[in-house]
């Protein structure tokens, strides 16, 4: 049986994991984990409102816990759940990492970081309806905001060295990336990782990237252990 | 409150709910309700009744002392994860609009970083700030860990938080315990006051903190000391720095740690109090007010 897969899409996505469980159920083999994430569809906006880069891992912990360890999931992430996605591969919890437009970026200065959060909780306290309680259907108007990507070129490159998996980076015209910074990153990780573009970040697209690297590549927990012959 | 100690302080004149930020916070009023009003912030894992010695002081200043719960402890609202930091501080913002700004603002702490980071963000809405040992940790606490073991760090505490029951103790006298072991400073009728309020039953078995475990579930990032130090160069209104003179926990900065900090810190004075370790207000709540005092006689109300 192959690895099971575990999305996370992109922040704000209105169709939530929807699209990746349509792409993905008639082309993996194993099991398919693509959640709505807080505050998407019809999944509540996380406990206390506000939106934080860690709500996309802490909302599939639990479903992770319930696989079989001996046999760990291709993470994919996309946009600023990414970096989630690196965190689980770099905590061991998975055979192979996929990011979609994913490496965090574009790089900014702590100062400059500071400051964007600063301008973005002024305009979340300014906007009545991004401060009042979540609808409960449609869009919650503070997704609007969207989420800091992480701005570290430091911390990308520290993530690419250590990560001990497998890794492809999928990368669109939308990345927050230049292509040779990619590139540059993509030769930094450890484990190796192989960079495909698309034209668009598609559900779709990036699902017969995924399906064709993976098949190609054979994460070495995805494969039963062959009997050694006597 | 049955089976609640008297407060060694004053219990507070006033307590209720109110909504903020798509969160419910617990407040705690001492002084009269039409005086000018201050909010003061607690620490981290502490409450809002961490204030019973020190706020009735201030209030008889002639202020209206607004203690909350932070969003994730006490009473208040939970939270969806460890970094509540800008959520937090947002709750801070709608009090502060709701009371009527620019007020003061007192925070320990965790909550003393706060009271600068709210005051950096939104300066119309904040008068002073009193920063009572909460400039951040160490710049060790910076240095850069091993990124896969930050980040196992987070997803195995994040399991154990999100698939396990909550850390349980038989009684409140096994918390008291606990946490005088870290605080070994705190006087014990203080001890007792923190944990009466700062645990509650776990239906019939045993006892366990208020405070949020996510609160503990940190997440690897990019935040460092630079970041730190540009949040403080955000504050331009006029800030009350004190610190203890003893060595306590949680007050690990090195004197000249210290010093870079407030450089850091546009409009800053520094007191040090004798005979005080982390737990400032508590410890020496009339040297605090003094040096309170004092600030506001330079800085206005």
């Amino acid at each position: 049986m192959a690895a099971p897969i575990v999305v996370l899409h992109a922040f704000g996505d209105e169709r939530g994991g929807g699209a990746w469980r349509d792409a993905l159920a008639s082309s993996w083999d194993g099991p398919v984990i693509a959640p709505d994430l807080p505050g998407h569809c019809s999944t509540p906006a996380p406990a206390g409102g506000h939106y934080e880069v860690a709500d996309a891992l802490l909302a599939v912990l639990p479903a992770l816990a319930s696989l079989d360890p001996a046999l760990p999931p291709v993470v994919v992430g996309c946009g600023v759940n990414g970096w989630a996605a690196q965190v689980l591969a770099l905590a061991g919890r998975a055979s192979a990492v996929v990011t979609v437009d994913g490496l965090g970026g574009p790089w900014t200065t702590p100062r400059q970081r500071v400051t964007a959060w600063r301008d973005t909780l002024r305009a979340i306290a300014g906007d009545l309806a991004a401060m009042a309680a979540p609808p409960t259907e449609g869009i919650d108007p503070r997704l609007r905001y969207g989420l800091d990507p992480h701005g570290s070129r430091r911390l990308a490159e520290r993530g690419a060295v250590a990560t001990p998996v497998p890794a492809l980076i999928v990368e669109s015209p939308a990345s927050p990336l230049p292509a040779e910074e990619v590139d540059a990153l993509a030769a930094a990780y450890r484990s190796g990782a192989t960079v495909e573009r698309v034209a668009a970040a598609t559900a779709e697209a990036v699902t017969a990237v995924v399906v064709g690297w993976a098949s190609a590549t054979r994460p070495a927990a995805a494969t039963p252990a062959r009997p050694i012959a006597g | 409150m049955p089976g609640i100690p008297d407060s060694p302080g004053v219990e507070p004149a006033r307590s209720g709910f109110v909504d903020v930020n798509r969160t419910r916070l617990r407040v705690w009023e001492w002084g009269d309700e039409h005086d000018l009003p201050i909010v003061c912030l607690h620490g981290a894992y502490d409450h809002g009744r961490m204030w019973d010695g020190f706020a009735p002081r201030l209030a008889a200043l002639g202020y209206r002392v607004v203690a909350p719960d932070l969003r994730g402890h006490g009473d208040s609202g939970r939270i969806g994860s460890g970094m509540m930091w800008n959520a937090s501080a947002l709750d801070i913002a709608c009090l502060a609009r709701d009371l009527g700004p620019p007020i003061g603002i007192v925070g320990h702490s965790f909550g003393g970083g706060q009271a600068l980071y709210a005051a950096g963000v939104w300066p119309e809405l904040f008068r002073w700030v009193v920063n009572i040992d909460g400039l951040g940790p160490p710049s060790e606490a910076f240095v850069e860990d091993d990124i896969v073991e930050m980040a196992t760090r987070c997803v195995t505490a994040a399991d154990r938080v999100l698939c396990s029951p909550p850390r349980r103790y038989a009684s409140p006298e096994e918390m008291v315990e606990r946490r005088q072991g870290v605080n070994v400073r705190l006087p014990a009728k203080w001890t007792r006051h923190l944990v009466a309020h700062g645990s509650r039953p776990a239906g019939n078995d045993g006892w366990v903190w208020k405070a949020d475990p996510l609160f503990g579930v940190g997440f690897p990032g990019e935040f460092d000391i630079e970041h730190l130090h540009a949040e403080h160069e955000q504050v331009t209104v006029p800030v009350l720095v004190l610190t203890g003179a003893e060595h306590d926990t949680w007050s690990d900065l090195s004197a000249d740690e210290l010093e870079q900090r407030l450089e850091h810190l546009r409009d800053a004075r520094h007191v040090v109090v004798e005979n005080a370790g982390h737990y400032i207000h508590i410890e020496q709540p009339d040297a605090v007010l003094a040096a309170i005092a004092a600030f506001l006689d330079e800085v206005g109300r």
